[in-house]
């Protein structure tokens, strides 16, 4: 059975999706088969970042209330031929729609054609999350640099370790290198101090992810960006390798090296 | 076949201050009540003239509720044969043990994390970080072996709260509390302890724990 493992962080809008999006291609382009599933229902998105919102015809809850098998509800994504799928919540019922046990059945029951399943949980820690959770036995938890995100990520740390899911590790979103280097930003050893868990890996904060967000493009899949070095970086560790963390310094520009030169005059 | 001898609810013992009567503790209180009455109208012929004998009332290793202790000592004292002394019983009263302080501490492995809160009926020794948004309490003292950046409470107005990095977000002895806003920017991020005094709740450095006079810590701090 695939590895299940639920992206979390308690907090909204510190980047679950989009982490799913891009660990789950990165993933694909390493040749594993991955399953995405869409936990938040009612408040879908997944789709959206992966470009693949036009293709749904059947949904999470479809599978789970047992009127589709799970393969009829699957969006394949075909740029990666037949490793990516998605299974996408649906946009019109609410959290309450999919019981824990039932996402526990269906994530025991399609594990077994995929080498991973990555499940987006939703923001929050109610029932929505104990939904997502139910299924996992690994949790990836994304925070960002800021202290509303990281206590919340403290807290959804203590509601895994008391599920079981002892050990998830971290992902530290939207860095900003310049504040970090100016002390204006926790930095990232503090972070991994505070909250005791093992740093997965952290991205930059970068322009790029969102005008491939909006676009349906996972970053990723654009090599050039740092973003996209991030993630891969990332599935290469979920994979086991062991992988350097990036050095996020800025490379000064001609222009500022210039203008350093002749101030030191 | 003779029927076996039940053993007697009250037993009596003459001594040379005067008589005391053993309440037996496996009997209930209307068997003793009864039996007391009867053993008291038996008793009165004997003791009929002169003074009052002085009476010792000995409950056993058990209490009764002050109301049906005194309703025992009447039913003693009754026609003025008996004067009730003392009321005595071989336990602690309950104002008296409730100041024993507990033996042992719950030791808690950290970290404690933003919305769980710890609760310990004695002290409460933290191994570990408490977070921003996590609560620890204790009888008299909570120890924090790590930073405490939580919400900290001792119920007893005499504890104390004491943490290697000391940056609460809210401490809280007694029916007194401060507020982590409130805590000196020179004390925060060090070690320290909290204790009440007349000011309020006071953060000192952890140098000065020990000038400090804490029930429960005699001989275990130098002294000063």
């Amino acid at each position: 059975m695939g590895h299940p493992i639920v992206i979390t962080s308690g907090k909204g809008g510190v980047g679950k999706s989009t982490t799913t999006a891009n660990l789950g291609t990165a993933l694909a382009m390493l040749g594993r088969r991955v399953l995405l599933v869409d936990a938040d229902i009612g408040l879908r998105n997944l789709d959206l970042i992966l470009g693949l919102e036009n293709r749904i015809v059947y949904d999470l809850v479809d599978v789970a209330e047992g009127r589709v098998r799970p393969e009829q509800a699957y969006v394949r994504d075909k740029r990666m031929e037949d490793r990516l799928f998605l299974l996408p919540a649906s946009q019109t019922k609410d959290k309450t729609a999919v019981s824990p046990e039932a996402m526990a059945r269906l994530v025991a029951e399609t594990g077994a054609s995929f080498d991973f399943v990555l499940i987006d949980s939703p923001a929050g820690i109610e029932h929505g999350f104990h939904t997502a959770v139910a299924g996992a036995q690994e949790a990836i938890v994304v925070t960002t640099p800021e202290v509303s995100a990281i206590r919340d990520a403290d807290r959804v740390i203590g509601l895994l370790e008391k599920k079981g899911i002892f050990r998830p590790r971290l992902v530290i979103n939207r860095i900003r290198p310049h504040l970090a280097q100016k002390m204006e930003q926790v930095g990232v050893e503090e972070i991994v101090q505070i909250l005791g868990v093992d740093l997965l890996g952290i991205v930059p904060d970068d322009e790029q992810v969102i005008r491939d967000t909006n676009q349906g493009v996972p970053t990723v899949l654009e090599r050039r960006f740092p973003a996209a070095q991030a993630y891969r970086n990332i599935a290469r560790r979920i994979l086991g390798e062991s992988v350097p963390l990036m050095r996020l310094e800025e490379t000064p520009s001609v222009f500022t090296r210039v203008r350093r030169f002749f101030s030191r005059r | 076949m003779a029927a076996p001898m039940s053993r007697p609810h009250v037993f009596v013992k003459g001594t040379e201050a005067g008589l005391t009567f053993f309440l037996s503790e496996e009997s209930s209180f209307g068997e003793l009540r009864d039996e007391l009455q009867r053993k008291v109208r038996e008793a009165q012929e004997s003791f009929s003239s002169g003074p009052p004998v002085p009476v010792v009332l000995h409950l056993g290793r058990r209490r009764f509720s002050s109301e049906r202790e005194e309703e025992l000592a009447r039913i003693l004292e009754e026609g003025g044969y008996f004067r009730v002394r003392e009321i005595r019983a071989d336990v602690f009263p309950e104002e008296e043990s409730a100041g024993f302080r507990m033996p042992c501490a719950r030791v808690y492995f950290g970290p404690v994390r933003s919305g769980e809160h710890v609760v310990a009926a004695g002290d409460l020794l933290v191994v570990g970080d408490v977070h921003g948004g996590a609560k620890v309490e204790g009888r008299e003292a909570v120890y924090v072996l790590g930073r405490l950046a939580g919400e900290a409470r001792v119920r007893e107005s005499t504890g104390f709260i004491v943490a290697s990095s000391l940056r609460a977000a809210l401490l809280v002895i007694g029916d007194r509390h401060l507020a982590g806003a409130d805590i000196p920017e020179e004390l925060r991020d060090l070690p320290g302890f909290a204790v009440q005094t007349d000011g309020g709740v006071e953060v000192f450095p952890y140098r000065e724990f020990r000038q400090f006079h804490f029930r429960g810590l005699e001989g275990l701090l130098p002294e000063v």
